[in-house]
């Protein structure tokens, strides 16, 4: 198997597409407000139509190269250019202020490619013998699991419990559109026979992840650069980064809570960055040095936040919940090629698995050729948003189409966009409906399996409620929903306190 | 620039009401299903509506009070009306007129060239810079998405 991955590796065609989609990531990602959950969704047709592995591979790189890629408009511009780069700012923009934004951006390289790869460490030790928990499993599991993974999703997010909860059950509600996978029926078509076929996830996260950053970008006009300017020697700098990254343990340090955070379902490079650098904020002797201008801080976020990238899909890849909205379209990109989360990931489609991890540590090693993109940063950042929304939507337009040569499919995520548009706008957030629409049939068929089991052996309670498992399960979910209560409760201790 | 804001609280208020309204129908509906086809719609329309109701509970102020919001937030919608209508209107145009009637190449290209020709006009932005770049990286783009899907992934597009 060793040698089927390196050999698979080591094809011309795979390493251009691991440099091509570091580039392009990292170009997505430098631009305020395009995402890498947005950069996967919209990419999604494309890989669709590759081999898993390549598909994989691919969708990584570009993951790998938007979360970096969002620390230069953080540093140049104090934008997060992805929500994982808002710890990036406290310390980068002001360091960009000092003219040292060579230096911040070296840094927030290096960070990246380090922290990837011992997040990658982990998803290739970790997530196999998880994969085997898997196992264990059976029908109510899923079912309750799907729910765990939107209600962690909504309640680790820090966004609003009740409209989160509503756009994740929405989200699952999307799937039940078309035929019934196990009682055969046509449901919620309204006599259409062009939605029997259901909505298929790929539609479902291009309309709810693109059609409104289009008219949201339609809307925003350029933020220049002003009075930053890059300079320093490429070489130097990142000599002199690599020596301060090893110099001490703040870098082990934000690579393990990055990690541990991904690991988390539904927290999030956002989390992780801020939680890196709070924590070395702590440990430091002049914490109030912080904020203004200390090298230490951009190196805590990259970190971090690149440390999230591969340990977010150990939860996704074995139980199917994901550790971040990115990680849920990488979940989304699998269930299409026909694949399921668990063990049988890493038993029959073991090549596919390590390829991907390999993949990840190659893109993680590419981002040293994306150091000698920064003469170009400030021609990227101005490019008018209305281009790129018009870009964005024709490849949403054509991405969707072409997946079944169905207009009727190009409608449903239009409509989806824009009710997800205005449904943004009074609070409801995006990614736990995503959740929804990736989980949703694995949910229905662990509920209706339950349902039948739990019949043929006479009693629904203990099958569905009783197990051991899903006891836990239903324990998490509940601790789950009291979370944003308990902690208000605690934070309100500690400032009487 | 003319935006478009709302009363948040009006909008929790109709939106939660719609929400239990969407709920109720999803139910009633979900009686002509078979018992297998009915079971997941079903449970998942009842946790829906559990959640809409607190939702509506909230919004309709009877525990909002106690919270002390003011109820007269204001959310805004629409940043600016007439980018949000150009590229609305032009994203729904593309997909009914310009790819299903022109085709893929000479629809996008009409599509991009138009949507940003107007909203630049439209904010007095418009220079001859701006119409060439926006021109070229049209073009550009539009022949490089055709020649992915139509020779690389061998899709037939209109």
């Amino acid at each position: 198997m060793i040698a089927e991955v390196v050999s698979a590796l080591m094809q011309p065609s795979m390493i251009a597409i691991i440099i091509g989609g570091v580039f392009i990531g990292n170009l997505v990602g430098c631009l305020p407000g395009l995402t890498a959950t947005m950069a996967l969704a919209v990419l999604l047709p494309i890989t669709y139509y590759m081999p898993i592995s390549t598909a994989l591979v691919l969708m990584g790189s570009i993951y790998v190269g938007a979360i970096r890629g969002g620390g230069i408009t953080a540093i140049l511009l104090n934008v997060p250019g992805t929500p994982s780069d808002i710890a990036t700012t406290f310390d980068g923009f002001p360091l960009a202020q000092k003219g040292l934004a060579r230096r911040a951006l070296m840094m927030s390289i290096f960070a990246s490619i380090m922290g990837g790869i011992i997040g990658n460490i982990f998803l290739a030790f970790l997530a196999p013998p998880l994969a085997r928990i898997s196992l264990r499993l059976g029908p109510p599991e899923f079912f309750w699991l799907c729910i765990l993974g939107i209600t962690i999703m909504v309640s680790i997010t820090g966004e609003s419990l009740g409209k989160g909860l509503i756009s994740g059950f929405i989200g699952l509600l999307i799937t039940t559109v078309g035929v019934s996978p196990l009682g055969g029926e046509t449901r919620f078509t309204f006599d259409l026979p062009q939605l029997a076929g259901g909505v298929p996830i790929i539609v479902g996260l291009i309309g709810l992840y693109c059609i409104p950053r289009v008219l949201e970008l339609a809307q925003e006009k350029v933020q220049e650069a002003e009075g930053i300017i890059v300079k320093g020697s490429i070489h130097s700098e990142m000599v002199w980064v690599i020596r301060k990254w090893f110099s001490g343990f703040q870098g082990i340090i934000s690579s393990l809570i990055g990690t541990f955070i991904g690991i988390l379902p539904g927290a999030g490079g956002n989390i992780a960055g801020i939680m890196a650098y709070d924590q070395i904020k702590r440990m430091d002797k002049h914490p109030e040095e912080f904020g203004k201008g200390r090298i230490e801080g951009v190196l805590a976020a990259e970190t971090a936040n690149n440390a999230v990238v591969s340990s977010s899909l150990i939860p996704a890849f074995t139980f199917g919940i994901p550790g971040s909205p990115p990680a849920a379209i990488m979940l989304g990109a699998i269930l299409v090629q026909g694949l399921r989360p668990g063990a049988k990931l890493f038993t029959e489609h073991a090549v596919d698995m390590y390829t991907l991890i390999g993949g990840f540590f190659l893109a993680n090693i590419a981002l040293f050729l994306v150091m000698y993109l920064s003469p170009i940063y400030s021609k990227i950042l101005s490019v008018p948003r209305e281009i790129l929304a018009v870009f964005i939507a024709v490849m949403s337009v054509v991405g969707t189409f072409a997946i079944r040569g169905n207009f009727a499919d190009v409608m449903v995520m239009c409509t989806l966009g824009t009710v997800m548009y205005f449904g943004r706008k009074l609070g409801f957030p995006t990614a736990p409906a995503v959740l929804g629409i990736v989980l949703g049939r694995l949910a229905e068929e662990g509920l209706t399996q339950s349902m039948m089991i739990a019949k043929a052996r006479g009693g629904l309670l203990p099958y569905f409620f009783g197990r051991p498992i899903t006891v836990i399960l239903i324990i998490l979910i509940l601790f789950f929903l009291a979370w944003p209560f308990l902690q208000a409760q605690l934070q309100k201790v500690r400032g009487t306190k | 620039m003319k935006s478009i804001n709302i009363n948040r609280r009006l909008a929790d208020k109709i939106l939660s009401v719609f929400l239990l309204f969407l709920c109720g129908a999803i139910l009633w509906e979900t009686r002509k299903f078979s018992e297998y086809g009915a079971y997941f719609p079903y449970i998942v329309t009842l946790f829906l509506a559990v959640f809409s109701l607190v939702y509506f509970i909230k919004s309709w102020g009877v525990l909002l009070r106690k919270m002390g919001s003011s109820g007269k937030e204001q959310l805004e919608l629409i940043q600016d009306l007439s980018s949000f209508l150009v590229s609305f209107v032009g994203v729904l145009a593309y997909i009914f007129i310009l790819f299903s009637l022109l085709g893929f190449l000479v629809g996008s290209i009409l599509f991009c060239i138009s949507v940003t020709s107007v909203i630049q006009i439209t904010r007095s932005e418009a220079s001859f810079k701006l119409t060439t770049l926006s021109l070229l990286s049209s073009g550009m783009f539009t022949f490089m998405m055709y020649y992915l899907f139509r020779h690389v992934f061998h899709i037939h597009l209109p």
